[in-house]
């Protein structure tokens, strides 16, 4: 019983005065404010207090007297000190109270060096143990009311500031529960059981350490500042001076009972155990310090430096977020995590495979409200129940709150590079939901910034990879990596066919001088958006030149790929449908198909033979799906463009012929025309074989007018508007009917163009100056002139003289001014003969 | 977490930022919010039968397709399915439903379905509601535990019921009468305990229908002399209201003023709902020492809008419902020709000065779908600078002007009189009907009417026996009607007899039309003098 006491009469004070130092050594290094430095005051005052008692407990000199008057000092203080430090917590304006309870505790102070308030204290021992014995005068009502009133003044002013800031009570409840523990310890003291026990002592430690927490949730000062090899010194030094007039009073009555040692001797054990002691002192302060802080830190920014060199040369997505992964998980305690990756396919953000197992892929689209608010912050994490608290949050789809509530998600952090949210990890809540400490999510972040840069280097370089491999355009393989593919797939496939099926756009040339380059390109995207419709992933589709796709399928026969070009021929044609223009565009391909091993013998040949078999579809009116056959010719291959423009002269007269069949004006009109295009073409310096095509252009000009319907072709009087619209259309007609023919398209540009103008006010393209084919400009005039010559149902003719100032007056905006210029001199001067008709 | 449990935890601003967030979003942020929970009730009411129906097996996906595609409802739209409580068919499965009069239907009421999913919506806007009526400037409110809540609210299964029983299990609040008091209490009886149990304890929060809370505040002297303030249960009085009491009571005598209930009550927040809450918003302010803070919504629509602290304008919750707004040159024009399909205009469509009828779309799996209503609605303004708010606000102007609507409690429309005059047998040839307002603004129906001078007895018939034919028919109809005379003390209805042919007659006199509901009081006017009927007039006459 009495050894209890008996350890509690020093051991008590003892802890708590080295648990004041401790807390007032470690502020002696943090960033000072006025918070601090109000706070070091009353560590000061609450270490006079313990230590004063500790010290008059031992009867350390200069006596008992002295230590009871500066642990009252301390006590009388502590109430004005605590005072300060609340009005700093609770930012108080204004001095005069500070100034008034100064003055009181100053005054207070004094006195107590009188004995004013109590009587010296008598230290008797008794039943084993010593009790304290001194006697309250009647003046100690004054510094107990004071302590009264200036801790209801403390307690007023905090609760303003609760509720001036809005705080949440518990906010200040360390602060409120550290008084009132010191207060019942001063309290105990007074009762006889307790009367040998330091409880005030240790009630002011307990209120110190509860007012040290509180300062520290409200980032007063962080831990970190407050630990450095200085501190150590400091607090080695510190706490060795004062051990050392304990060590010289307890060896002094160690010396008593061991009369055979000199001073000497007792002195110098003595310094030798004062110096083991700093220097144990100070290994235990530093090991402390390191398991506490610093060797954490340090761990992890070796982990960080270790993990940055080790996917910095990795150029593997996969291989960076499995070392992502594992590092996350050995230093996060949260129950899940989870990788999360942009497909910027969809759009959309997909789980990560090789993690914790799910049932299903986590998908969150890009159009998340989390995913938005990511993208709004810098680089920085998102806390997902701070986020529920958000006005953005109420735009959450009750899916997407149900996914990552299912996960049990609390912590959201990006990988980010240069704004563009890659990917992001997800972790869960931490064992026990406890919160994510501000210096994990900033180890996080570190650790996240460095995997998002090694992610972006891999995209990158797989991008480049990928672009390699590509066809900007369309994005499907280029003619280099299928061939590739190709050799591939024919190397490794001896018993099964592989199909190639190689599709060529007819007459895509002319789609580009109908509608222009621009929608040629949006056809070829187009085309490519079907060819991955309809083959997918069963084979490797290219754009392998210009207007040639090729497709290759393994493990599939010719048959089988004829079945898949048809199905493209059906959604080809459905989507040319599907436009709600007036007039269809027309396109059409032509595809040939051939396969290894059964017909081809190697890679090289499969493409000899689709490109014959193409060949000889061109050759058959285009338009088709055929598979090689080795019957194809390959002679007709060898004819030119020269040969088949005078060998088509029959097929052109056909033509014509069956224009006069519908309309005889139409007829002659384009005989004319012919001829007066052709003798302009020669008169220019034309090659022949262009003058030639100008001559047949000439005839077949107009044969689109076989469409149009009797009724507006030979109306009396002038067209109506609806009327001329479809008159305008026999241009479109005039080629949607020549292209088919093998061979003629050669003469389709300077028949699309005849009715363009040369200020760019003519139809159908609206083309202007030497971007009009000269051939049409040549029709043009021709057009123009023949109108005006010749007599129509509905007007006149004109004499040849006005019909050629017509033509003067429209050089540079009808008519090219050279060509027009050129006509007039030659049919002025007979060269060019008007016929009548 | 509960929200006493935030109170303790987080600070004002962050109770603030999570409550009244919204009232700082951007326009297009709040419109960000209105598309994306729309695109997500399209999908839940596509995957339901009634939702089928409602959208005819189309998916809009652009906002131009769902108004194109989607046609305007009405609840007839949807009565085969709520009033047969067809879970089976909904998008959402219902944890209530809240039932109002059908003014203008078939059947006597209309039934609302809510899913949880609704309900946790509401309570957060009706919590954000809270604080807002608590604060006088942006980010300060005063929200406790243990405050004394009073609130004259129509019980469940309406729409105001949900108020108490969805802000109970957030915070501790000391409800006057108790939850489970009220439960056995018809509305009138809750009122009026709820008024005694305030004048013994205090009132920190009032929650009212503008109409009762009117109603209170204007007979307070005499209530409080007569129940309040009475001996009886004088123990249970609070010390600091009795002070209170004996200080109005000394003032009141000594200065011979009523005593009004800012001499008693020193209310944190005041809350109000119901139509005309606009006309008594000033009188209500100077006798209780706070203005109310005005909320609107309905039962098929939820709470729908609420004033911010400044109190001079509704901002509309942006995930309660999508709004789109019919201007009313566009109403009437399809009032007059039922095929026109009128336009609707979005939030960040409006504009100041206009008056809309306003469409919902219930989100979160709620029932209606580009539904109207009936309600009127005029944008104040598209932004409010000055309190840093880029919201549009606006102000309820009334139902429909097919729709009377009488203190918030009863609706005539129409169809809802003739069913009447069918049912009572009363041999009324022609009629018409308009909102009108007494001299203490309560509002009434007055009902002109003409008698088939050939039935039978038609010669006894004068105004007061026309009023208790309606009245008992109309009670036997409409059981809120019966609620206006209890709790307001006021007939909803007035009823002048024409003579025969009068209105008829007028209607031949002018070209412009001559509506059956709500025409205008000008065209009233000039039919009393034109056939010669009494209207009142001050001043002597000439003659």
């Amino acid at each position: 019983m009495s050894s209890i006491n008996e350890l509690m009469y020093t051991t008590v004070p003892a802890i708590a005065f080295l648990c004041n130092l401790f807390l007032f050594s470690t502020l002696l290094t943090a960033k000072k404010n006025k918070a601090v430095y109000a706070f070091m005051g009353m560590l000061i005052t609450f270490c006079a207090w313990t230590g004063g008692a500790l010290f008059m407990r031992m009867e350390l000199e200069p006596g008992v007297w002295f230590w009871w008057k500066v642990s009252l000092t301390g006590i009388f203080v502590a109430p004005y000190m605590i005072y300060l430090v609340a009005s700093t917590f609770a930012e108080t304006k204004g001095a005069f109270l500070k100034i008034i309870f100064g003055i009181i505790t100053a005054l207070i102070a004094v006195a107590n060096g009188f004995d004013v308030f109590l009587t010296s204290p008598v230290i008797e021992e008794g039943n084993g143990h010593a009790v304290l014995h001194y006697s309250a005068t009647i003046f100690a009502i004054i510094p107990l009311v004071f302590a009264v009133v200036v801790f209801a003044t403390a307690y007023i002013d905090i609760k303003r500031s609760v509720k001036r800031n809005g705080l949440p009570s518990n906010y200040v409840t360390p602060f409120s529960v550290g008084v009132i523990i010191m207060v019942i310890g001063d309290l105990l003291d007074l009762v006889p059981l307790f009367n040998s026990l330091p409880m005030d002592s240790l009630g002011a430690t307990i209120n110190a350490v509860l007012i040290y927490y509180a300062f520290y949730k409200k980032r007063v000062y962080s831990l970190h500042q407050i630990t450095s090899n200085g501190a150590m010194y400091m607090i080695t030094v510190v706490i060795t001076g004062f051990a050392v007039p304990v060590l010289n009073k307890a060896g002094m009555l160690v010396l008593d009972k061991l009369p055979n040692v000199s001073q000497d001797v007792f002195s110098m054990v003595l310094t030798v155990i004062c110096a083991a002691l700093a220097i144990v002192l100070y290994i235990v302060l530093g090991k402390l310090n390191g398991a506490l802080f610093v060797k954490e830190q340090n761990r992890k920014e070796d982990l960080v430096k270790e993990f940055s060199s080790s996917v910095n040369t990795s150029l593997d997505v996969n291989s960076i977020f499995s070392g992502f992964l594992g590092l996350i998980r050995n230093e996060t305690s949260a129950e899940h995590v989870y990788i999360c990756r942009y497909d910027a396919e969809k759009n959309r953000y997909v789980s990560y495979n090789g993690m914790d197992t799910l049932e299903m892929p986590i998908v969150l689209l890009k159009s998340n409200p989390v995913i938005n608010q990511i993208d709004k912050t810098n680089s920085g994490s998102l806390l997902y129940s701070e986020f529920k608290r958000s006005a953005i949050y109420k735009s959450m789809w009750e899916e997407e709150k149900r996914t990552l509530e299912y996960l049990d998600i609390e912590l959201i952090i990006p990988f980010k590079n240069e704004g563009e949210t890659m990917g992001f990890v997800l972790l869960s809540q931490k064992s026990g939901r406890k919160a994510y400490t501000f210096d994990e999510i900033n180890f996080l972040e570190s650790v996240a910034s460095i995997a998002s840069i090694a992610l972006k280097n891999a995209q990158l370089y797989r991008q480049l990879e990928q672009e390699a491999k590509r066809d900007a355009l369309t994005n499907l393989y280029n003619r280099r990596a299928f061939n590739e593919r190709l050799n591939e797939a024919v190397n490794s496939s001896s018993t099964t066919d592989v199909a190639m099926i190689l599709f060529n756009l007819d007459d895509f040339s002319l789609y580009n001088e109908l509608y222009g380059n621009e929608e040629g390109d949006l056809m070829l995207q187009r085309f490519a958006g079907i060819l991955t419709s309809v083959f997918g992933s069963k084979g490797a589709i290219s754009r392998y030149g210009g207007k040639e796709f090729a497709v290759m399928l393994p493990h599939s026969d010719a048959e089988t790929a004829r079945q898949y070009a048809e199905r493209v021929k059906v959604q080809l044609k459905n989507q040319i449908d599907s436009t709600k223009e007036a007039t269809k565009k027309f396109l059409t391909f032509s595809a040939a198909i051939c396969a290894y091993p059964s017909v081809a013998s190697n890679a090289n040949e499969l493409m000899t033979y689709v490109n014959l078999a193409i060949f000889h579809i061109k050759q058959h009116g285009k338009n088709n799906i055929e598979i090689y056959n080795k019957q194809y010719s390959a002679q007709s291959a060898g004819k030119d463009k020269k040969e088949h423009i005078y060998e088509l002269t029959s097929t052109i007269y056909a033509l014509t012929a069956a224009i006069d069949a519908k309309d005889h004006y139409t007829f002659n009109h384009s005989r004319c025309v012919s001829e007066y295009a052709t003798k302009l073409a020669e008169f220019a310096g034309l090659p022949s074989d262009y003058v030639e095509i100008i001559r047949q252009a000439g005839l077949l000009h107009d044969i689109g007018k076989i469409s149009i319907p009797d009724a507006i072709l030979t109306k009396q009087g002038k067209l109506t508007n609806e009327e001329f619209q479809i008159m305008r259309q026999h241009v479109e007609r005039s080629i949607e009917m020549i292209r088919h023919l093998p061979a003629l398209d050669y003469v389709i540009p300077a028949v699309v163009g005849h009715h363009e103008r040369f200020d760019g006010k003519g139809y159908p393209r609206g083309i202007a100056g030497e971007d009009i084919p000269i051939g049409a400009r040549c029709l043009s005039i021709a057009d123009s002139f023949d109108a005006m010559v010749s007599r129509r149902s509905y007007k006149d003719k004109m004499s040849v003289e006005a019909s050629l100032t017509e033509i003067m007056i429209n050089l540079g905006k009808q008519f090219d001014p050279e060509l027009g210029q050129l006509f007039v001199e030659k049919v002025r001067s007979g060269e060019i003969e008007v016929i009548d008709y | 977490m509960k929200f006493k449990d935030k109170l303790d935890k987080y600070t004002k601003a962050e109770i603030w930022a999570e409550y009244c967030g919204f009232l700082d979003l951007s326009m297009d942020e709040y419109m960000n919010i209105q598309f994306r929970l729309l695109r997500e009730q399209i999908e839940r009411f596509g995957s339901c039968e009634l939702g089928r129906s409602i959208m005819k097996g189309q998916k809009p996906k652009s906002i131009d397709e769902f108004q194109r595609m989607i046609p305007l409802t009405t609840y007839e739209d949807y009565q085969g399915v709520l009033l047969e409580k067809r879970e089976d068919l909904l998008c959402g499965k219902p944890v209530a439903w809240l039932t109002t009069t059908w003014e203008s239907g078939s059947k006597p009421e209309k039934l609302a379905p809510y899913t949880r999913e609704m309900l946790d919506v509401y309570t957060r806007n009706i919590l954000a509601s809270m604080i807002l009526s608590t604060s006088n400037a942006k980010g300060n409110f005063k929200v406790k535990s243990g405050a004394k809540v009073l609130y004259g609210l129509a019980p469940m299964p309406y729409a105001t019921g949900l108020f108490p029983l969805l802000i109970a299990p957030e915070i501790d609040l000391n409800f006057m009468p108790s939850l489970n008091d009220a439960k056995y209490m018809s509305f009138s009886q809750q009122t009026k305990e709820g008024f005694k149990l305030a004048a013994k304890q205090g009132i920190d929060q009032f929650f009212g229908m503008s109409s009762v809370v009117y109603t209170i505040t204007k007979n307070f002297d005499q209530m409080f002399k007569s129940g309040g303030g009475s001996s009886k249960g004088k123990l249970s009085i609070n010390p600091a209201m009795m002070v209170k009491l004996a200080k109005a009571k000394y003032i009141s005598k000594r200065d011979g003023v009523p005593i009004k209930p800012a001499d008693i009550f020193d209310l944190d927040g005041f809350v109000c709902v119901g139509t005309d809450t606009a006309l008594y918003k000033e009188e209500l302010e100077k006798a209780w020492g706070r203005k109310p803070l005005e909320i609107h919504g309905g039962t098929e629509t939820s709470c729908l809008a609420t004033e911010a602290w400044s109190r001079d304008g509704l901002i509309f919750f942006p995930d309660n419902a999508f709004y789109e707004f019919i201007p009313k040159e566009e109403m009437l024009r399809n009032e007059k020709d039922p095929s026109y399909v009128p336009r609707t205009y979005l939030m960040d469509e409006v504009v100041a000065n206009e008056e809309y009828e306003i469409v919902v779309t219930i989100f979160k799996g709620g029932a209606f779908m580009r539904y109207r209503p009936g309600d009127m609605y005029r944008c104040l303004r598209t932004s409010n600078e000055q309190e840093g708010i880029r919201l549009p606000q606006f102000e309820y102007i009334d139902r429909v002007p097919s729709v009377i609507d009488i203190a918030g409690f009863t609706r005539f429309t129409e169809n809802s009189i003739n069913t009447v005059f069918r049912l009572s047998g009363l041999p009324i040839s022609n009629w018409f009907a308009l909102k009108e307002y007494d001299g203490n603004k309560n509002s009434f129906m007055h009902l002109y009417v003409e008698i088939d001078s050939g039935s039978p007895g038609a010669d006894f018939l004068n105004d007061q026996v026309i009023l208790d034919h309606m009245g008992a028919y109309y009670r036997k109809y409409d059981h809120d009607y019966d609620d206006i005379k209890r709790l307001l003390g006021m007939d909803p209805a007035v009823v002048t007899v024409l003579p025969e042919g009068s209105i008829d007659k007028y209607k031949a006199s002018t070209d412009v039309e001559f509506r059956t509901i709500n025409p205008s009081p000008s065209q009233v006017l000039n039919l009393l003098k034109m056939v010669g009927a009494p209207f009142a007039r001050g001043g002597e006459l000439f003659e």
